[in-house]
């Protein structure tokens, strides 16, 4: 695995495990800013098939994300994820979104690489995540 | 005081594509690149876009149903220009699919203007403006709207004070592009063409207001590190004019015989023609021209098209390609265009500051050509030694001819008019043996000697020997003595 593509997993789950409590909240978050960068680069139809391939693969752990049908609109498989997160115990909750999440920048990092990667989830996330992850990792 | 307006011209980045221009893209125009699929119009307009962009001129590139972003992202990133650090800090990339689905023209201008007005972009892109075409066809928005929206948006870029880009595939100017075509200020067609088994790619500047573009159409590759193109070469009048051919001056043969032969040596600026059936002996006359040049401090270049590395002529060859005294352009690369090779010569003659320059052989030449090219070979042919000759080096080209001893023939391509001078090399049938036997045909300008001499072949030189005045019968092959 390359050193971009650890940092991102690391600060998915950084960002994550630092409010497990709001693990719905945070999930409904992290890909709504995520959508909004990448939809503007590579369209709603890219990001909506880059999504459900997420889900799909995803899906082999949690069966349950299948129920987030590709019919629908973009916003809607997020409030139905964050709603099905909510029914969840906290551990599995936290797993799945980091699962989901980290197998969405692993086809995208796939795809277009490291650098562009790292530069849209930096766009999306903001710098925070990333600072917080580092300096939680040095601790 | 002169009050005319200054139009600043952009260096594209493309190698060959300003001169094309007519010295560059004048800033704030409104172009169109268009092309069948697959000629390189998104390579182009990236290579252009990465060389140009930077923090105080931005650019936007809008993406709309044509190649989905995510592969055009993936796979322009392989090219070396494609600098990742200038994406999103100088270098947006958006994508209008969803407005052109949603909406109409209007929409999706409103949503470039929007984007345009946040970004303050200097380089606008639109890729692929043919599918904003089509999805007005298809959803029977009709084209009536084009030609307004066209405009619209060519005056709107021009008043951004963006210079801006329309990429779109267009197999050949029809009804529906002339709208477009009428309001861009510069239209580059690209092209790839297919003859026998060759594919070449070419360029056009069909119109570039303002300045002179250069005319015609090019040839380009896309290669590791993008696009490159080679203009077409035209013989400048200015460089022609600059460079005095002076029959004064001449260089030595490295063969003192031959030298006199010619009256004194090969005038400089010349070009030279040497023909001879196979083994005998142009390869190392050529060497011993391109030994001497290293050895007085002329630099030489030679084009080996016959010969691989590892075959390399001769250890005299070798050596002096090693010293770094000749620089080797060794091409056993088929399909090329003749701009392709004289552009990679006139590059390494510049370098070298080379005077001397030698063509191993016309006939592996024209091979080196595609198919598609060796039909105009006398044309091309005539274009290259012009431009080399222009250059003040002096050119020396090998041509292998079968000794027909029925007729006196100097090229078979009817192209020794080319040559300044003729060097003929024949065999001929004396006592049982073949001997080789040489004479000038013709030194332009100049006198020179008339003999037919024989000469030896020695491992890196040519001997040339006595004058075959006791014989007759020499052009026929047949040797009979006179005495």
């Amino acid at each position: 695995m390359t050193k971009a593509k650890s940092e991102l997993h690391h600060v998915i789950r950084s960002t994550v495990l630092r409010q497990q409590d709001l693990c719905a909240d945070v999930t409904l978050q992290l890909w709504e800013s995520l959508a909004s960068q990448l939809v503007l680069i590579i369209g709603e139809a890219g990001f909506k098939s880059l999504f459900y391939r997420s889900v799909h693969v995803t899906a082999k752990q949690f069966s349950w994300l299948l129920t987030l049908g590709p019919s629908l609109p973009r916003e809607a498989p997020f409030s139905n994820l964050a709603i099905r997160l909510n029914e969840l115990d906290r551990e599995e909750a936290t797993e799945a979104t980091i699962a989901l999440l980290i197998v969405f920048i692993d086809i995208l990092t796939m795809l277009i690489g490291d650098s562009l990667t790292t530069g849209i989830v930096r766009s999306a996330w903001g710098n925070n995540a990333f600072d917080l992850a580092t300096t939680e990792f040095k601790k | 005081m002169n009050s005319k307006v200054t139009i600043n011209r952009l260096e594209t980045g493309v190698l060959g594509l300003d001169n094309l221009l007519g010295g560059g893209l004048p800033e704030f125009s409104f172009n169109l690149i268009a092309g069948t699929p697959g000629s390189g119009k998104t390579t182009l307009a990236h290579q252009i876009m990465f060389a140009l962009a930077n923090p105080e001129r931005r650019a936007i590139f809008f993406t709309v149903l044509g190649e989905p972003p995510l592969k055009m992202l993936r796979y322009q990133q392989q090219f070396p220009f494609f600098d990742i650090d200038k994406v999103n800090s100088c270098i947006k990339f958006i994508n209008l699919a969803t407005d052109l689905l949603e909406g109409d023209f209007e929409g999706v201008l409103a949503r470039i203007e929007d984007e345009v007005q946040k970004f303050s972009p200097s380089l606008v892109f639109v890729d692929s403006f043919r599918s904003v075409v089509d999805s007005a066809k298809t959803r029977e928005l009709g084209l009536s709207g084009l030609p307004q929206f066209v405009q619209q948006l060519g005056m709107q870029m021009t008043s951004w004070q963006a210079t801006s880009f329309l990429i779109g595939e267009y197999l050949e100017p029809d009804e529906e592009s002339s709208p477009v075509f009428t309001v861009a200020d510069g239209i580059i067609w690209l092209s790839q063409i297919v003859h026998r088994d060759a594919m070449l790619r070419k360029i056009q500047v069909v119109k570039m207001r303002g300045q002179a573009q250069s005319p015609g159409v090019h040839t380009f590759r896309i290669n590791n590190d993008g696009v490159e193109i080679f203009p077409r070469a035209v013989i400048s009048h200015s460089t022609a004019d600059a460079i005095s051919i002076c029959g004064n001056q001449r260089l030595s043969m490295g063969i003192p015989q031959l030298d006199e032969m010619l009256g004194g040596g090969l005038p400089v600026g010349y070009s030279l023609l040497v023909v001879g059936p196979s083994g005998s002996g142009k390869s190392i006359l050529s060497t011993q021209f391109l030994a001497e040049g290293v050895r007085i401090g002329e630099p030489g270049v030679i084009a080996a098209f016959e010969k691989s590395p590892n075959q390399l002529l001769s250890y005299q060859l070798n050596n002096i390609v090693k010293s770094g005294k000749v620089g080797l352009i060794n091409t056993r690369t088929l399909d090329l265009s003749i701009d392709q090779i004289l552009h990679d010569m006139v590059s390494m003659i510049k370098r070298m500051n080379a005077k001397r320059v030698v063509i191993d052989s016309l006939s592996g030449f024209e091979l080196a050509l595609a198919s598609v090219f060796r039909e105009d070979f006398r044309d091309a042919l005539y274009r290259m030694v012009a431009v080399l000759t222009g250059m003040g080096v002096s050119v020396l080209m090998t041509a292998e001819l079968e000794d027909q001893y029925t007729s006196l023939r100097f090229s078979s391509y009817g192209n020794a008019f080319l040559a300044d001078a003729i060097l003929m090399q024949r065999y001929v049938e004396l006592g049982g043996e073949l001997k080789r036997v040489i004479s000038v045909v013709k030194v332009r300008a100049s006198n020179h000697s008339k003999e037919i001499r024989f000469f030896e072949v020695g491992p890196n030189e040519i001997i040339i020997g006595e004058a075959l005045t006791s014989y007759t019968g020499v052009l026929t092959g047949n040797l009979s003595s006179t005495l």
